[in-house]
């Protein structure tokens, strides 16, 4: 079992700057969690930590029974992988197949396991019909799905998505939804940074919320969406619904569409 | 009453030296370059080596200590330094011809391998070094104040200016990539094998990132009336520190004074 | 109402490629609206954009054909930078937006009018007033590659805004900011709206579009689908066949009536939806 445990977190840049302040947090095998907060609230720190890109200045980040302090970022990305917010820094291949191919050579798997999760990873993120095509021909909301097909052929037990849904439109908006809970069928432990509320509050078990270095709560998207304290603090808001929903009398637990149509009929049958 | 803005970006420097006009240190960057292919010409010991370069140095912590940016350039120093340092042992262990100078076990330090050495990297340092000065003592929107008053199209400025820029950015993405690259699995930490595999990754996202930001910024630009066929205003002013003629005599004196004395070297 | 910006069966391709971008597309701009564009990626939207300020051929080159004409002059007759005056242009990115060349946010703001020769005196002016206007004057002394992405994009609208373009074509400005900093950008944005600027926004936020747009433009596969009121076209479920979302608000409308329940009208602003929704339940009562 691969428990993601972060225990008394903390990140400095050099130079001094606080990024991440003493921040504790257990994220279970199998889970499939957002991560939402304001630009600066240390989401991108905190993730970079867990993929060993940056160690913290104190505490630990433990994955399954590695202790990020005592590996190379190139060993532990074969546990965890990471899809940058930016894909621009990441392709350098001149089609979408042998991009995608790269990581599972370097592994130097079998001829046959390489084909496979190639084929796999291009196929549940659509970039199949894209695959001799030079990525940087693709707009940049497809490329992002070439890195993201490039992480899932490495086929890591954790994988970190940062912003996937920045500039996506609705296909692309459903389709990372798919390849979420293909994912999460599979067993992945799944870590997501998001600013699309409805999109986290429909695609997670589990969120946590960040603000100023910390973290504020964690929980089913149903208690964090309805804890306006939290919210507040880390300045976001509710999902569309939820917010009609309150604005005419809903207590809470409402997140969803079905939810509200529920909600509205039932208001609707009580005053009948 | 507050400031301006307008006042507020004008440099005024305390610094005479630091204060120069742009293209009084670009003299003494020409100058002093000039001086030091002079010197270099000027062979001492047995086995001819061009040592006035070593001390011609000298003039630069000097200048820039003057210029009160000692601290400023040290580091540049250090990178440059390095660069020197891998000249000249690359130089003088690989180079064959002439006697034997100095034996390290297996190792020989050749007569001409030395030559060019102390040739080639002291050249190194002190040209390096005296644009240190000039860039450590200089801002950017000087220069470019400077190289559109003398008459350089504003466009060549542009390019010119922003290539400074870009540099550092160039620098912050490059860290990026290296990191995104480590994200997959590909190593950057090691001996220069390692090293050397991961810089094919690293380089591909760093060149097309900067051509396609280009590209943007081009657009960005035309949306700022840059090519507007017009007179353009000037927010920023540039000063004269008011010893431009004397720092301007004193290097084309010492300059001169080098020449007569190499040449008159040669006829006696 | 004033046509601003007329496009005449416009087709256009890119250079070496075979699909054209846009196709036979026809359209009205009308003075002091502010129009939506919405569609998939890939659908046209960031060309179009370019066609109207030119840039598409005049940088792109590529084959156009049709007419684009701005204030009845085609966008091929203007002189290098001559358009800059009249169409304000922010992109989505917000890094290559900044110069490269100043130092700091006040020169970034201001080298557009040094450009166009404006007086010391004025540029100074109409900098503080449009950094008051974009929230950036405390920004004003600080090293515009220093900011944050939410930041740098008020500073590249506030470079384009201080130029005083009547006209003004905003492509996907928030799609790589948080909450926040899209939140600072569209406050900037409902301002425009105020002092009546024609403004062409694409952008992904369906419930943004649907609080600020007066009319909608919907490409699909580089046609124009759809373009009317806001309120007709957001409102209407077959909006999802073009590869668009209806805003919440309007989904949640929808279901409702599908389920039989009358509704005055199906909202798409969160506003509309408290007003219709509260309408229908204590009306009942």
């Amino acid at each position: 079992m691969k428990d993601l445990i972060l225990k008394d977190v903390s990140f400095s840049y050099p130079g001094g700057f606080l990024a991440v302040d003493n921040i504790n947090m257990t994220i279970k095998s199998g889970e499939n969690v957002a991560i939402v907060g304001q630009n600066g609230a240390g989401k991108t720190t905190t993730v970079k930590m867990m993929n060993g890109l940056l160690r913290p200045t104190s505490g630990d980040v433990i994955i399954g029974d590695m202790n990020t302090k005592d590996y190379t970022t190139a060993q532990v990305s074969r546990v965890v992988g990471y899809v940058f917010q930016n894909p621009d820094d990441q392709i350098f291949h001149s089609t979408v197949e042998s991009e995608v191919r790269f990581g599972p050579e370097m592994a130097k798997l079998s001829n046959e396991e390489v084909d496979s999760r190639v084929e796999y990873a291009l196929k549940i993120t659509g970039m199949d019909k894209f695959k001799e095509e030079n990525p940087y021909n693709l707009p940049l909301s497809m490329r992002k799905f070439v890195t993201i097909a490039a992480v899932i052929a490495m086929d890591t037990d954790v994988l970190i998505f940062d912003e996937p849904t920045a500039g996506q439109d609705l296909e692309g908006n459903k389709r990372l939804s798919e390849i979420l809970k293909e994912l999460h069928e599979k067993g992945k432990t799944v870590i997501t940074i998001s600013h699309d509320m409805e999109f986290v509050a429909s695609n997670f078990e589990r969120v946590i919320v960040m603000a100023k270095k910390k973290v504020v709560t964690m929980g089913t998207p149903e208690e964090v969406f309805w804890n306006f304290e939290a919210l507040e603090k880390a300045m976001l808001k509710q999902p569309y619904v939820s917010r009609v929903c309150r604005a005419l009398g809903a207590k809470g637990e409402i997140i969803s569409m079905d939810e509200a149509v529920n909600f509205l009929k039932s208001r609707l049958k009580r005053n009948a | 009453m507050e400031k301006t803005y307008t006042e507020k970006i004008q440099i005024h420097k305390k610094n005479k030296l630091a204060g120069l006009y742009p293209s009084v240190k670009a003299l003494v960057v020409l100058l002093y370059a000039i001086c030091c292919f002079i010197l270099s010409t000027v062979k001492l010991t047995e086995y001819e080596l061009a040592l006035l370069l070593i001390p011609w140095f000298l003039v630069i912590p000097v200048l820039c200590a003057a210029s009160g940016a000692f601290n400023k350039c040290l580091k540049a120093f250090r990178a440059v330094s390095i660069v020197a340092l891998v000249i000249f042992l690359a130089q003088s262990l690989l180079i064959p011809g002439g006697e034997t100078v100095l034996k390290l076990g297996f190792l020989k330090v050749r007569e001409q391998g030395l030559r060019t050495a102390i040739t080639l990297s002291f050249m190194v340092m002190d040209i390096a070094g005296i644009f240190v000065w000039m860039f450590q003592t200089t801002e950017n929107k000087e220069f470019s104040r400077a190289l559109e008053n003398s008459g350089m199209n504003y466009k060549a400025t542009y390019v010119f200016i922003s290539t400074l820029q870009m540099i550092e950015i160039l620098g912050k993405n490059s860290k990026t990539i290296m990191n995104a690259q480590r994200a997959r699995g590909v190593e950057t930490e090691g001996n220069v094998i390692v090293r050397m595999k991961a810089f094919f990754p690293s380089l591909v996202p760093l060149v097309l990132g900067a051509v396609i930001s280009s590209e943007e910024r081009v657009l960005t630009l035309e949306a700022r009336g840059f090519d507007v066929a017009c007179e353009k205003t000037h927010l920023f002013n540039l000063e004269k520190s008011g010893i431009e003629k004397q720092v301007t005599f004193i290097a084309v004196l010492m300059t001169i004074v080098l020449l007569v004395w190499r040449i008159y070297l040669w006829i006696a | 109402m004033d046509c601003v910006i007329e496009l005449k069966n416009v087709t256009y391709s890119y250079p070496l490629t075979t699909v054209p971008a846009i196709k036979d597309l026809s359209v009205k701009i009308e003075k002091g609206k502010f129009y939506g564009v919405i569609g998939e990626n890939g659908s046209g939207k960031t060309t179009f954009c370019a066609l109207l300020r030119g840039f598409a051929p005049s940088f792109y080159k590529g084959d156009l054909s049709g007419e684009v004409l701005v204030e009845g002059r085609s966008t091929l007759e203007y002189g290098p930078g001559e358009l800059a005056s009249k169409i304000g242009f922010v992109f989505q990115n917000p890094f290559t937006q900044i110069s490269g060349v100043k130092d700091t946010v006040f020169e970034e703001v201001a080298y557009g009018l040094e450009n166009f020769g404006v007086p010391v005196d004025e540029i100074e002016r109409r900098v503080v007033e449009v950094m008051k206007l974009t929230d950036i004057e405390s920004l004003a002394e600080k090293n515009p590659f220093d900011l944050s992405g939410g930041q740098m994009q008020r500073v590249a609208l506030a470079s384009v805004l201080v130029i005083e373009p009547e006209i003004l074509v905003i492509d996907e400005p928030t799609s790589q900011l948080d909450p926040e900093g899209t939140e600072s950008v569209f406050k900037i944005i409902s301002k425009l709206k105020e002092k009546k600027k024609t403004v062409i926004l694409v952008e992904h936020k369906i419930d943004l579009i649907a609080e600020y747009a007066d009319e909608v433009l919907v490409f699909k596969d580089g046609s124009l689908v759809a373009a009317g009121d806001k309120q007709e076209i957001l409102s209407d479920m077959s909006l999802l066949e073009k590869g668009v979302a209806l805003p919440q608000v309007a989904i949640l409308g929808n279901t409702l009536k599908e389920e039989g329940i009358p509704l005055k009208y199906i909202p798409v602003t969160e506003k509309q939806a408290e007003e219709v929704f509260s309408e229908l339940i204590t009306g009942k009562e």
